[in-house]
């Protein structure tokens, strides 16, 4: 019998709504924190009055639905004519699910894992074969809005940060955090190009027809927002259970100091690429190490698991084809990699089971009317700006705004807060440059308005290099970091203005409303550390 | 902190440094509350006082920081490595035998929860020595005892029980740290298959764990040990509770301790094989894994979490996962320098 998790079933209930877990917690009386927990299937409700309570939230009213959600959440259903027998008192509480054995997966082996009768030779040959079968899998369906919930790092959040930056945890974590639009990716080089979603990326991955998957794109396109999204599917559906992986990083601020201080980069060849993995799998490193131990060392490591490996920025680094070629000696049906660049690939320069995918600009009216109203409903809590933006969406307008910026998604925000503020006249003043340079352009206008702006404008600047500084540490910068801050630097009385100012002219991520959780994007990072 | 390019860094800050490990020390910080620019506070101090040879300064780091070496879970990072290596050698060239000999007694501690026995030795050796010449009997025999853990896990387990019989002989009936032998003795009655008397002496280590101030850490192990005698006695419904029991303790501690986390959900793990519940057990050593492996190097602990993914292949029929992680814990084991031999008789003992 196929038991369905709960918070699959939550996440369904709330898509059919088009409403959020922030929404849920604060009908069922929870906090945020919590309902998110139940979507990503880190806990429970702790009492099955609470999945009543959550059944009437969502106006859930047939007794099956209802006896779906608590057998879901591990209750005996109570509902209607299939009432079952009333549990002991006590039963029917849930022991935390961190070492609740009977809520552990029995019926999902990681690997191919029936039990033959051990006495049964075709049997254990058949399991044999099992075991050594690579063939391609059924396609498997895959709901439409996979990856919704956002995934609970936990015990990888330290590691993940320092290697991906906080922006991109909090991509992981964060729901809300991506718009499908239709023609946004693009396979290889085919011509004609076809598009396709992200979710036939995960069914390709899944599929076992495609291990390796490389997101390419010049920057701003949103290459790791789409990344985030495919893993966060990957983990909803069952098909991952840890992150590895690294990015090229070259410089951070000194705090101290307030200038840029170079770090080695994550890595800069294939070699420190797996000296990096090996680290993360907690291998002991060795210099005199072949290539072939490297690579069965760590498919030995994660056997069993369902690994994504994530490999950003492959562009810096000048080994690139070298480290896709030692990503094809590790991969496997359960384990997958993921790689971000800037750089195209041709499809002949990389190894098989692997599958080039572009993002494309936005370049359709509708496309860019549904990106916009997401970015809309996204920021508007820290720019109330943006609701301006909503009544004046026209196709005029839209067009408009395609041809400055090209169609790419982060100058598209960054251009529309700016109108927001300002007026769709602002368009007409913007310089006649595309891509990374109108970016910069725009990083350094309002870098230079915040200066315009006196002490505000000032202590703004230093919040950005502060959370730039942070990228990597793997420490969350709320509210309370952000008023030690301006404390220490007593100027606790411009924090209000200051954050104001960045959340209109920059794109500053906040992933808690409540308790603050800030990050900026790679590419402002980057700006900012120049400055 | 204050963001101000004009501030003298020619100094070590040592209020700076006090308040970072008030905050270090708080008992709700996990590893992912540690902020990178904090560490480089403490990295940057180091550096300064190497620099400037300062050997009063790096001792002083260390006693400020030290407890944060006697919780498992950072030891592993290269800020506290590099700290209580300096921090050693600063002692010795100062000739303050005090603090060496308390270093020393730590480091082997360390490099013993990591598998590096036969170093924590070498370590717990020279400890011993020192608190003997300084004429503190009591942390000599402490140091003396944990060369018997170490002794036990390269296999010679007769120099073990030999150290053991002596400690126990040597502290008093009513002395709550007498759990500590107690508790090996257990083990080493274990390993001899003698589990009745094992589960006896865990017992008895368990009681005087709790009475030890603040002992709840002490007491998580010991609970973790007897779910696995009783696991290997079969009886599982007394075993479980144990194990949640250890693991409830443990989350009081959210991120301190990540180690004891992973030794408690590997010997459940290896209950849950015991119990027909491979799956169950993979999913649990999979957890086991995640919560050490970011920590860097705790390779001994590791390789019994693979080896127990190997058996539990082993009943699931899959005979290329327990391959696979044999040969990766060989793989670890090779790094401890530990004898594969005695890997195949423990086996061997275990299972016949």
């Amino acid at each position: 019998m196929h038991h369905i998790r709960f918070s699959t079933l939550l996440a369904r209930h709330l898509e059919a709504r088009e409403r959020s877990a922030s929404w849920l917690a604060r009908r069922v009386g929870v906090s945020a924190a919590t309902a998110n927990r139940w979507l990503s299937g880190e806990t429970r409700p702790q009492t099955p009055e609470r999945v009543i309570d959550i059944a009437r939230a969502l106006s859930i009213t047939e007794p099956e639905a209802i006896n779906e959600l608590l057998t879901a959440a591990g209750y005996a259903t109570s509902i209607g004519p299939q009432s079952s027998r009333t549990r002991e008192k006590g039963a029917n509480k849930p022991l935390d699910l961190d070492w609740d054995i009977s809520s552990l997966p029995e019926d999902r082996a990681s690997e191919p894992s029936s039990s033959p009768s051990r006495f049964s030779i075709t049997a254990r040959w058949a399991n044999l074969r099992r075991g050594f079968r690579r063939g391609k899998r059924p396609a498997l369906a895959i709901p439409r809005h996979c990856g919704h919930a956002p995934v609970r790092l936990q015990e990888q959040t330290l590691a993940l940060s320092a290697a991906f930056g906080v922006y991109f945890v909090g991509l992981l974590e964060r729901e809300n955090s991506f718009v499908s639009l239709q023609n946004q990716l693009e396979m290889g080089d085919a011509h004609p190009a076809s598009t396709i979603a992200y979710i036939d990326v995960v069914q390709r991955l899944l599929s076992n027809e495609t291990h390796i998957i490389i997101l390419a794109s010049h920057g701003g396109m949103g290459k790791s927002t789409v990344a985030a999204q495919i893993i966060r599917c990957l983990f909803e559906l069952g098909a991952a259970d840890v992150i590895l992986g690294d990015s090229a990083k070259s410089k951070i601020i000194d705090a101290n100091l307030g200038e840029p201080k170079a770090i080695e980069p994550g890595y800069s060849d294939a070699i420190g690429f797996f000296y990096r993995l090996r680290e993360q799998l907690g291998l002991p490193q060795q210099t005199r190490i072949s290539p072939k131990q490297y690579t069965r060392d760590i498919r030995d490591r994660l056997y069993g698991r369902r690994a994504i490996i994530f490999v950003d920025n492959l562009e810096t680094v000048a080994a690139r084809d070298q480290i896709v070629r030692f990503l094809s000696a590790v991969v496997s049906p359960n384990i997958r990699a993921l790689v971000t660049t800037r750089r195209a690939f041709r499809e002949t320069e990389y190894p098989g089971k692997t599958a080039l995918v572009h993002l494309r600009p936005i370049t359709d009216i509708s496309d860019a009317a549904i990106f916009l109203r997401w970015h809309i409903e996204r920021y508007r809590h820290e720019n109330p700006l943006l609701t301006r933006l909503s009544l004046s969406l026209d196709e005029a307008h839209l067009q408009r705004l395609i041809q400055v910026t090209g169609g790419m998604p982060l100058l598209m925000q960054i251009v529309a807060s700016n109108v927001a503020r300002l007026s769709w006249s602002y368009l007409d003043d913007l310089p006649k440059l595309l891509g990374d340079a109108l970016l910069n352009s725009l990083y350094e206008q309002a870098w230079r308005e915040l200066q315009a702006e006196g002490r505000a404008g000032r202590a703004a600047q230093r919040v950005l290099q502060r959370i730039a500084h942070h990228t990597h540490s793997g420490h969350r910068i709320t509210f309370d970091t952000m008023r030690g801050w301006f404390k220490a630097d007593r100027r606790l009385e411009l924090l209000p203005q200051s954050l104001t100012l960045l959340y209109e002219r920059f794109l500053i991520v906040n992933n808690d409303l409540e308790q603050g959780d800030f990050a900026i994007t790679p590419s402002l990072a980057e700006f900012v550390s120049r400055q | 902190m204050s963001f101000s390019p004009q501030e003298d860094d020619m100094t070590i800050d040592w209020d700076a440094l006090h308040l970072l490990a008030q905050k270090l020390d708080s008992a709700d910080l996990t590893p992912t509350g540690l902020d990178v620019a904090e560490w480089s506070k403490l990295d940057s101090a180091l550096s300064r006082a190497l620099r400037e040879r300062d050997d009063e300064a790096v001792v002083r780091l260390r006693l400020l920081f030290g407890f944060l070496l006697a919780r498992d879970t950072v030891t592993g990072l290269q800020t506290m490595q590099r700290l209580e290596r300096e921090a050693i050698e600063s002692a010795k060239r100062l000739e303050d035998w005090q603090n060496l000999a308390d270093f020393l007694g730590a480091q082997g501690h360390n490099l013993h929860r990591k598998g590096y026995h036969e170093e924590a030795i070498e370590s717990f050796e020279q400890a011993y020595a020192l608190y003997t010449q300084l004429d503190q009997p009591f942390e000599a025999l402490k140091n003396w005892f944990m060369t018997a853990l170490c002794h036990r896990a390269l296999g010679d387990r007769e120099k073990a029980q030999n150290i053991i019989r002596d400690i126990l002989q040597n502290v008093d009936e009513h002395d709550p740290w007498r759990g500590n032998p107690l508790q090996v003795k257990a083990w080493l009655l274990r390993d001899e298959g003698r589990l009745e008397e094992a589960e006896q002496a865990m017992r008895a280590a368990l009681e005087a764990h709790a009475q030890v101030a603040d002992g709840d850490i002490l007491v998580a192990g010991a609970l973790a040990d007897l779910g696995e005698i009783l696991s290997m006695q079969r009886r599982f419904t007394e075993a479980e509770p144990c194990f949640r029991q250890s693991l409830a303790i443990l989350a009081r501690h959210p991120g301190q301790y990540q180690r004891q986390v992973a030794r408690t959900q590997w010997k459940y793990g290896e209950m849950l094989i015991e119990t027909g519940q491979p799956n169950a057990a993979l999913t649990l050593l999979a957890k086991a894994d995640d919560a050490i492996r970011p920590y860097g190097a705790y390779y001994d602990l590791l390789w019994r979490i693979e080896l127990a993914r190997a058996l539990a292949y082993i009943k699931l029929h899959n005979l290329p996962g327990a391959w696979r992680k044999f040969r990766i814990t060989l793989r670890l084991r090779r790094e401890l320098n530990l004898s594969n031999w005695i890997l195949v008789k423990q086996m061997l003992r275990r299972f016949f």
